[in-house]
């Protein structure tokens, strides 16, 4: 059972962006994942630049205010990272949502909106999946096994 | 005396708890309905005082045990008016049963058989089925739900043909309450010879019932929302119907002789209940329906009848509600699903769960369903007879502050 409430102004902020698909011209890689949980789809397009670093990313969420939020922090965070960062950042995210570290905040202040999720178990998915997905969206640009990360 | 939810509310401890600081409204018994003391009781006095395994055992406690989950049987026996105590087969739950029930049904089965079920399925009552298909090649043929949320029966005619073995479907929807008339299901079964099976996860809650009366050949419940405990379940049978099915799991309990060459097996119900059973859970769910057939739900019927209109009435007062189900209390029960415009029935929970409102969001495990209603999901309010005005209450402010919340989103 989670104690504070999720719905801060900040995530209600990046859910109201994200309500609204976002598409990208000539996408390098594009991956929709499901929420077995609850049925929620999550689409995301991405394109790299030359160095492989991400140029641009687009979402279509058929979700809840987590996963819309999510979606627009995503584009906001992995923007100019490569695939390694951007697995960082999925991490940090995953030890933010477990522990509440301040720490995790300051690498990735995009991400902070999300500590008010911190104890609420059940939606720890809801903001994670477009992570997932861009993963998902690299491996299948490159070729790779495009399987869930 | 006139029913008072009041008398039923002191018997569950849980209710009185306040989880995170706030009252308890819990609405979500279609998912599971809470347990009286009685039945917490007759669980810890099992285990502490009769626990063993059961049948194989000489000592008293084996005795003990055995009797304990042969009476839970007979009470069982009892609650659906089974003319024997042997066509009560005791599972894991209604998914358990359903899984038994589909898995030796479609033994004798291949390309060419008919399975006829609903989109309104649950998907402990449609998986099954789909896996059979895989396995056998069977044909899945599908009624259709109406706008109101209920089995179009009037497709009957053309889905059940020459070939339709089975026909499976649920009691009573857990997402729209709607109940089903098993009148014109029978009928159409006994047609082609096809054996009739009833999900009854969320009908069995309502109190006694006659599964023979009802034409069912196969009736599967959980015991978690019949205020027993969660891990038992039960798949009624008809004796021939039974007696004509090859067992689903193999291993202790099951057979009546085992040698390296061969084996035989048991006569129903153990046939259908290998391993250990659950065997306090069984005790539990003897004394929850105990509980029920006791009378001190009579009159809660009406009670829970005029909180759902209570519900429903309010939602439809709602600009942006849908509600998804009948509008009326003809033939449904206190189950009330809806969507509000521009919110995710999760979202809708939680701020729900900010006022101590439990109710559940999401497809409620019938993915189909919300794909005839063009939804991903609804949240669903869900009433037992401990439930009162002031939860009523207490959900339409919750959903207040959820339209407030998300007022511009």
């Amino acid at each position: 059972m989670g104690g504070k409430d999720i719905y801060e102004n900040d995530i209600m902020e990046l859910a109201r962006a994200g309500s609204r698909p976002r598409y990208i011209d000539a996408p390098d890689g594009t991956a929709t994942l499901d929420n077995p949980l609850c049925g929620d789809r999550v689409t995301i397009e991405m394109r790299r630049d030359k160095e492989g670093k991400i140029a641009d990313i687009g979402h279509d969420v058929r979700g809840c205010a987590l996963c819309q939020a999510s979606a627009v922090a995503l584009a906001d965070t992995a923007r100019g990272k490569s695939p390694v960062e951007i697995n960082a950042a999925l991490s940090a995210l995953q030890k933010m949502l477990k522990d509440d570290h301040e720490h995790h905040e300051k690498a990735w202040p995009t991400l902070a909106a999300f500590r008010s999720v911190h104890g609420h178990k059940s939606r720890y998915e809801c903001v994670l999946l477009p992570f997932r997905a861009l993963l998902v969206a690299i491996s299948e640009g490159e070729g790779g096994d495009a399987s869930r990360p | 005396m006139a029913f008072d939810p009041a008398r039923i509310r002191e018997q569950f401890p849980i209710l009185a708890t306040r989880p995170m600081g706030r009252p308890l409204h819990y609405l979500d018994n279609a998912a599971t309905a809470q347990i009286p003391q009685t039945v917490i009781d007759a669980i810890t006095a099992h285990e502490t005082t009769h626990r063993a395994n059961v049948t194989r055992g000489v000592h008293a406690l084996a005795e003990a045990a055995t009797e304990a989950y042969e009476g839970a049987r007979h009470i069982v026996a009892r609650y659906m008016n089974a003319t024997a105590d042997s066509e009560v087969v005791f599972t894991y739950g209604t998914t358990s049963a359903i899984n038994l029930a589909a898995h030796a049904l479609g033994e004798g089965l291949g390309e060419g058989d008919e399975i006829v079920l609903s989109v309104a399925e649950h998907h402990a009552n449609l998986v099954p089925w789909l896996m059979l298909r895989e396995r056998k090649g069977v044909t899945l043929r599908f009624l259709p739900v109406t706008d109101e949320g209920r089995i179009d029966l009037s497709a009957l005619n053309n889905l059940v043909r020459e070939r339709c073995k089975v026909i499976t479907l649920t009691h009573c929807s857990n997402v729209t309450g709607a109940i089903t008339d098993f009148r014109p299901v029978v009928a159409a079964a006994r047609a082609v010879g096809a054996k009739v099976l009833v999900d009854g996860a969320q009908m069995a809650p309502k109190g006694q019932f006659d599964a023979s009366e009802l034409g069912a050949d196969l009736y599967a419940f959980s015991g978690h929302k019949v205020y027993g405990p969660n891990g038992i379940g039960v798949l009624w049978g008809r004796r021939d119907v039974l007696s004509a099915m090859p067992p689903f799991m193999g291993g202790g309990g099951m057979i009546r002789s085992v040698s390296l060459e061969s084996v035989t097996y048991g006569d129903p119900p153990k046939r259908f209940e290998a391993g250990t059973p659950p065997i306090a859970q069984a005790v539990g769910l003897g004394a929850a329906l105990n509980w029920v057939m006791s009378g001190y739900l009579d009159g809660a019927h009406k009670h829970m009848d005029r909180l759902t209109l209570r519900i429903i009435e309010r939602l439809q007062g709602i600009p942006g509600a849908r509600l998804v189900g009948p509008a009326n209390m003809e033939e449904r029960v206190g189950v009330v699903s809806f969507a509000l415009d521009g919110l995710h029935p999760h979202d809708i929970a939680q701020i729900l769960d900010r006022h101590g409102v439990a109710v559940r969001g999401g497809h409620h495990c019938a993915e189909p369903l919300m794909t005839r209603f063009g939804l991903t999901g609804t949240a669903r309010a869900s009433l037992a007879p401990y439930n009162t005005d002031e939860d009523v209450d207490a959900l339409f402010e919750a959903i207040e502050d959820a339209l407030r919340t998300f007022s511009g989103h």
